[in-house]
């Protein structure tokens, strides 16, 4: 009995569903199943290590390319002593240069290698050749031994070379040359073995899932979007495993909602075009059960079980001995338009005029960041609004008074959870999904009037900008209302507190 | 001396037995269990279901059907992978094609298919392999030859 978690991320910045994804891991250890987190690309070290420090054991981390050649251990003993005699007498190596965990080797001022080290630096998992002093040619990445090599030419694009992959080569323990995978055969991978056989990635997927031998008693989780190349193979090939389909995002969007959907959300079509063989479909808050059952019965398709079971929780409630930053304001957010954090800061620079101390810290970064910058310059704000990069915010939040946010959709939105879980007062807008169960109007915050066509609406978006500023006002002006608005978010967040979610999570597993 | 007797003598350097000198009869390429080998005109083809995974070209004369080289297709027909076959009859080297038909680069294995050479088509950079781990680089094959030349006296010949 397994649950098998489809997927881990490769090759993107963290996000709201990697940090679920580490939270609920502690969840599911307490049920009764084994619990393997599917990576569908090769992860790079690094990702190992982010996913372990967001709570993954790396023995529950299982690439499906390196599991198909019976040689996936990510765990290695390769000594970097051995392997750096044996680089620096095979390269001719006289000058070896030591920057962080990474070795560099030249022969006669020319880069020819490097050894990337693990923590420890006794043992490592990355070893690349370069020639003409730093292009890139290959890589070897070990775990207990080789696992597989990355092949590089050089190619250029907008007239500047780079190193582009064109060849992985994956090897079994005896270091036997198992399959490659070419990719851009036509922009897309191919997966060619030594007999002559070769697969798309999807086809390729269908063999993985073969060899998983999924039974009735196995639980597929799958939680990224739908288009991804092991779907049709599992629900084709899956055999009697459970599906259970997490939604991290909205499945519909109103014009303006988000950046990248209008309307149905393709990441799910699959899931709405084939609900009838999902066992359970979960979501984050009661009122996206709902409009998903509508959307449902609107295209006549079967409703599967759908249970609310919240993406994330909270560790515990911060509560802080120290004072709060009189008159401070915190939001977090990936820096990208759908967040509206130029609403935030047009709000913050509005509002100053009434509260002339307040301050505004932005953590996060992302596409926008560079042209909040300029907007906050713009106005002068430098010196109340701070951006204060991407870092670790858990401890951060109990240093405000409120915590403000103009994002337009959240599923959940862990960030105010986590706002609400160190008693931050809250100001939001009344949008689908999450502000409308972790923002009580009047109770711990306020909910600002907000209709998704009002994006497209300038009137609208300007008389948004001015509530949000009229409600800073009002929350700071009233030392005891604050106050109280600060005790009713931490009463909310005890509904979040992750004994709760865990119970939930493993009832709803459990009963499957 | 040229490039191609290089690789050989490369090649030559892993093989651990001696190999005969047999040309491979098209129809007993390997490969995958109940894949077909058939005529396909001038040429052989290598199928699945029906389906063409590869075409086989002969060497002159062509009529006695021995492969020169199999260039593996996609399902749309772009070539993605070249096999060529020398004097011992199996794939002695394996060139990767980019979509547009252009060389990415070329591998040159032994007998067992253990990988001996790579050629980066893009920047010329050769790459030796000993028990498949980076053993040598070369900036370019004319560096590669003058080393191999010196190594032998110049005692290898095509």
């Amino acid at each position: 009995m397994a649950i098998y978690v489809f997927n881990l991320l490769v090759g993107y910045y963290t996000g709201g569903l990697d940090t679920a994804q580490g939270v609920r891991s502690r969840y599911l250890r307490k049920t009764k199943h084994t619990v393997k987190y599917i990576f569908d690309t090769v992860p790079t070290y690094r990702e190992l290590l982010v996913y372990h420090n967001l709570g993954i054991c790396v023995e529950e981390m299982l690439c499906a390319q390196l599991f198909m050649t019976g040689n996936y251990n990510f765990a290695g003993n390769i000594k970097v002593s051995d392997k750096l005699q044996e680089l620096v007498e095979k390269l001719q190596v006289n000058k070896t240069v030591e920057i962080g965990n990474s070795l560099r080797l030249y022969h006669e001022n020319q880069l020819v290698a490097s050894i990337e080290r693990k923590e420890n630096k006794e043992f490592l998992y990355q070893i690349s050749y370069y020639h003409n002093n730093g292009k890139l040619i290959l890589t070897e990445w070990y775990g207990d031994s080789l696992l597989y090599t990355d092949h590089f030419v050089t190619a250029e694009k907008d007239g500047k070379k780079y190193a582009k992959k064109v060849k992985t080569s994956f090897f079994d323990k005896k270091g036997t040359n198992v399959y490659d995978c070419l990719y851009d055969i036509n922009g897309e991978e191919l997966y060619v073995y030594p007999d002559g056989q070769s697969y798309s990635k999807t086809q390729w997927f269908y063999k993985f899932i073969q060899t998983l031998k999924l039974s009735e008693d196995d639980i597929v989780i799958l939680e990224r979007p739908s288009f991804n190349s092991y779907v049709q193979p599992l629900f084709q090939y899956g055999g009697k495993a459970k599906k259970v389909v997490v939604f991290h995002s909205g499945h519909y969007f109103e014009r303006g909602e988000d950046t990248g959907s209008l309307y149905m959300n393709r990441e799910y079509y699959y899931w709405f075009k084939y609900s009838e063989k999902i066992d359970l479909m979960i979501v984050s808050t009661e009122e996206q059960k709902e409009d998903i059952r509508t959307k449902l019965l609107e295209f006549s398709k079967e409703i599967p079980r759908i249970e609310v079971v919240p993406a994330g929780g909270l560790a515990d409630i911060k509560r802080t001995k120290e004072f709060r930053k009189p008159r401070s304001l915190v939001t977090v957010s990936r820096l990208v338009p759908g967040k509206k954090v130029d609403w935030v800061i047009e709000s913050v620079i509005e509002a100053r005029k009434g509260i002339p101390e307040l301050t505004l810290d932005i953590y996060g970064e992302g596409k926008a960041t560079s042209a909040l910058k300029e907007l906050v310059h713009q106005y002068n704000a430098e010196e109340y609004i701070h951006f204060m990069g991407h870092c670790d915010v858990s401890e951060v939040y109990k240093n405000y008074e409120g915590y403000i946010s103009g994002s337009v959709f959240e599923t959940l939105g862990l960030s105010v959870m986590e706002a609400i879980g160190s008693g931050n007062a809250v100001i939001g807008l009344d949008a689908r999904y999450g502000n409308r169960v972790l923002i009580e109007d009047g109770k711990n915050g306020r909910l600002i009037k907000f209709s998704p066509d009002d994006i497209q609406n300038p009137q609208r978006v300007k008389e948004i900008i001015s509530d949000m500023a009229k409600c800073i006002v009002e929350v700071f002006s009233d030392e005891e209302m604050l106050l109280a608005y600060q005790e009713h978010s931490y009463q909310i967040a005890e509904r979040f507190l992750n004994d709760k979610i865990e119970k939930k999570w493993i009832d709803v597993i459990e009963s499957l | 001396m040229e490039a191609e007797s290089v690789y050989q003598y490369l090649i030559d350097r892993q093989e651990f037995r001696l190999l005969e000198e047999k040309d491979l009869y098209y129809v007993f390429l390997p490969v995958p269990e109940y894949w077909d080998i058939r005529v396909d005109g001038y040429n052989g083809a290598v199928t699945d279901m029906g389906e063409k995974k590869a075409i086989i070209y002969f060497k002159a004369p062509s009529e006695k059907r021995y492969v020169q080289r199999v260039e593996w297709i996609t399902t749309t027909g772009t070539v993605y992978k070249i096999d060529y076959y020398g004097k011992y009859g199996y794939a002695y080297c394996t060139e990767y094609l980019n979509s547009d038909g252009s060389s990415r680069m070329k591998e040159y294995y032994t007998s067992q298919r253990k990988l001996v050479a790579s050629k980066n088509s893009s920047n010329g950079v050769i790459t030796l392999f000993e028990q498949g781990h980076v053993a040598a680089m070369y900036d370019s094959e004319s560096v590669l030859i003058k080393e191999v030349s010196e190594e032998t006296d110049g005692d290898i010949c095509i």
